[in-house]
């Protein structure tokens, strides 16, 4: 089988569209959910009680590691070598910020900063699946 | 001034972040199949464990220390990589990405290089979680040399040090005292066999290499010598070399003389295009990460068809077997019989170049081997093509696939060995990490 060289085409990639021009940018969920890509990581959460903070089980949760936790950030911490969902929280009184545990059976954590606790993202959107 | 920026441990830095546990404990990453040690925790390093050992000899001692071992996941690698390139790539204009971890870039600051690459360093561990080292110097022999400098402080005493992570080789005597505590057989460019001669020769430390007589060495060792012996001495020799930009894709495609509608035919035009594909491919000395085949119908035929579908290779790959094997997979799957095709087509692209592939793997000797491999195949497929006319050696269509191969253990290299493989948790959505709500 001889091959023509002629025949063979290089283009850029993709193909023009005669109504290229025409066309509006589609909607890009990416681009909303997504302020940061390189500090962009996606989670899914196991548990269910964080539902009145509207995190439910098996929600996709996004992370951006590149935003600083604020007073009620829900974030990701890295606790006894385990990722985990928490809530910041400011103590009013004491004035020392720890994570508050949603689910009744484990304690709050004061964080400080020789304890092997950390802040490892901050979540910015929740995707629950309705169907 | 340039400045070599290096992820320290990056495989182990990667497991480690979706996996906190292993956090202060000892940990290796074996090459592919298993191999052997390609990343090792600083505790590893600690323990003895060395670069390249072999898992098998390693086996018992890794339980009875109680040393985590994972298999590598080189999508999550490439992934992790990609972020910290990009944030490098969109601060500053010139970027050579060197390796899977490690890149080159130029700085002009008269004062500020150490500040500006400690931020930099600082925005790294924060966004993406990996902890960089940042050499900085003339020319990329010392910058390399920096980096190492920073890595083994020890070895380095007088050295002192604004940040523990940023080095910058500023002083004349600050640089000769480096050099002077630094191995030839450690210097960029400088391997065992070269090294030996050096030795013999009583050139034991860069300095000695810096001060010898380069057109002595250079008669014996060839040029590549007396530019490293030139970047000694503060003479830049190597630029930044930016990615190729020449070409980002390739792509190989026509349209049939006749409507096409069975599956055989279709492939048997598919074959030609994919060999041609990987002709230019090598040509250009590259390797190709992305293969996207289309299939479409004529845009006036009564019923329109047209798909396409791109796959993502795990390893960069100029293998022609590996390649027509994902196009044929692809077409399968676009295929739907009823249609009159007239066109069918494989577009390369995600290409980065022969060197940078083979250097960034130079530890992990079994991949190297394969690298090589490929290469020498496709080499001696071209020129008994150039010879004797295209087409004399190419892929047969629908032959059984045992027929691609030369070596003696045929399928072993799709079917890797990667027992302690961790989750592809930035790269595919049933293995995005579990959180848990406590």
């Amino acid at each position: 089988m001889m091959l023509n060289n002629k025949s063979i085409l290089t283009v850029a990639a993709g193909f023009p569209s005669p109504a290229e021009n025409y066309i509006e940018e589609k909607l890009n969920l990416d681009k909303h959910l997504i302020k940061n890509k390189e500090s962009t990581f996606f989670v899914r959460v196991s548990g269910d009680s964080m539902i009145n903070v509207g995190i439910f089980d098996n929600d996709i949760l996004v992370v951006d590691r590149s935003l600083v936790p604020v007073r009620q950030s829900i974030v990701i911490a890295s606790i006894d070598g385990e990722l985990v969902v928490k809530k910041l929280v400011k103590d009013r009184i004491k004035k020392y910020f720890y994570l508050k545990s949603e689910n009744k059976n484990y304690p709050d954590i004061r964080l400080n900063s020789n304890s092997d606790t950390i802040i490892w993202g901050i979540v910015t959107y929740t995707i629950h699946s309705l169907v | 001034m340039i400045a070599l920026l290096d992820c320290n441990n990056f495989y182990v830095s990667c497991e480690r972040l979706f996996s906190p546990k292993l956090k202060n404990k000892p940990v290796v990453v074996l090459s592919n199949n298993d191999g052997c040690v390609i990343s090792r925790s600083n505790e590893a390093k600690e323990l003895g464990i060395t670069m390249g050992e072999p898992f098998f000899k390693i086996k018992e001692i890794t339980k009875k220390l109680q040393i985590e071992v994972l298999s590598s996941n080189y999508s999550l690698y490439a992934d992790i990589s990609d972020r910290i390139m990009n944030i490098l790539k969109k601060k500053f204009s010139e970027v050579e990405v060197y390796s899977i971890d490690e890149a080159f870039f130029y700085l002009n600051s008269k004062s500020k290089n150490e500040t500006i690459c400690s931020e930099l360093a600082k925005k790294i561990l924060k966004w993406v979680g990996i902890p960089v080292s940042i050499g900085i110097a003339k020319t990329k022999t010392l910058a390399k040399i920096s980096n190492r400098v920073i890595k083994k402080k020890s070895n380095y005493k007088n050295i002192e040090f604004k940040y523990s992570n940023v080095l910058e080789i500023k002083s004349d005597k600050d640089l000769d005292y480096i050099l002077k505590n630094t191995k030839v057989a450690d210097i960029w460019g400088v391997g065992s066999r070269l090294s030996n001669f050096l030795i013999n020769n009583n050139i034991n430390n860069a300095l000695n290499l810096r001060d010898s007589n380069e057109n002595f060495i250079k008669k014996e060792k060839g040029i590549l010598v007396k530019k490293t012996i030139y970047e000694l001495r503060k003479i830049k020799c190597y630029q930044i070399e930016k990615e190729l930009s020449v070409k980002k894709s390739i792509c190989v495609s026509r349209s049939f003389g006749n409507k096409i509608y069975d599956y055989e035919n279709i492939e048997k035009a598919l074959i030609v295009y994919v060999h041609k594909a990987v002709i230019k491919l090598i040509r250009n000395n590259l390797f190709c990460r992305s293969v996207k085949i289309f299939l479409k119908t004529s845009r006036y035929d009564e019923k329109v068809y047209s798909n396409s579908k791109t796959y993502k290779l795990l390893e960069a790959t100029c293998d022609i077997r590996l390649i027509w094997k994902v196009s044929q997979g692809i077409l399968k799957f676009l295929y739907v019989k009823a249609f009159a095709y007239n066109k069918v087509g494989i577009i390369l692209s995600d290409f980065s170049q022969r060197k940078e592939i083979q250097q960034s793997l130079i530890e992990d000797k079994l991949k190297n081997v394969t690298v090589k491999n490929e290469i020498k195949l496709m080499n001696v497929i071209e020129k008994i093509n150039k010879k004797f006319g295209e087409g004399k050696i190419r892929l047969l269509a629908n032959s059984d696939h045992r027929l691609f191969y030369t070596d003696k253990k045929p399928r072993a290299s799709w079917q890797m060995k990667s027992a302690f493989r961790s989750a592809c948790y930035t790269t595919n959505w049933y293995d995005i990490p579990r959180v848990k709500i406590k």
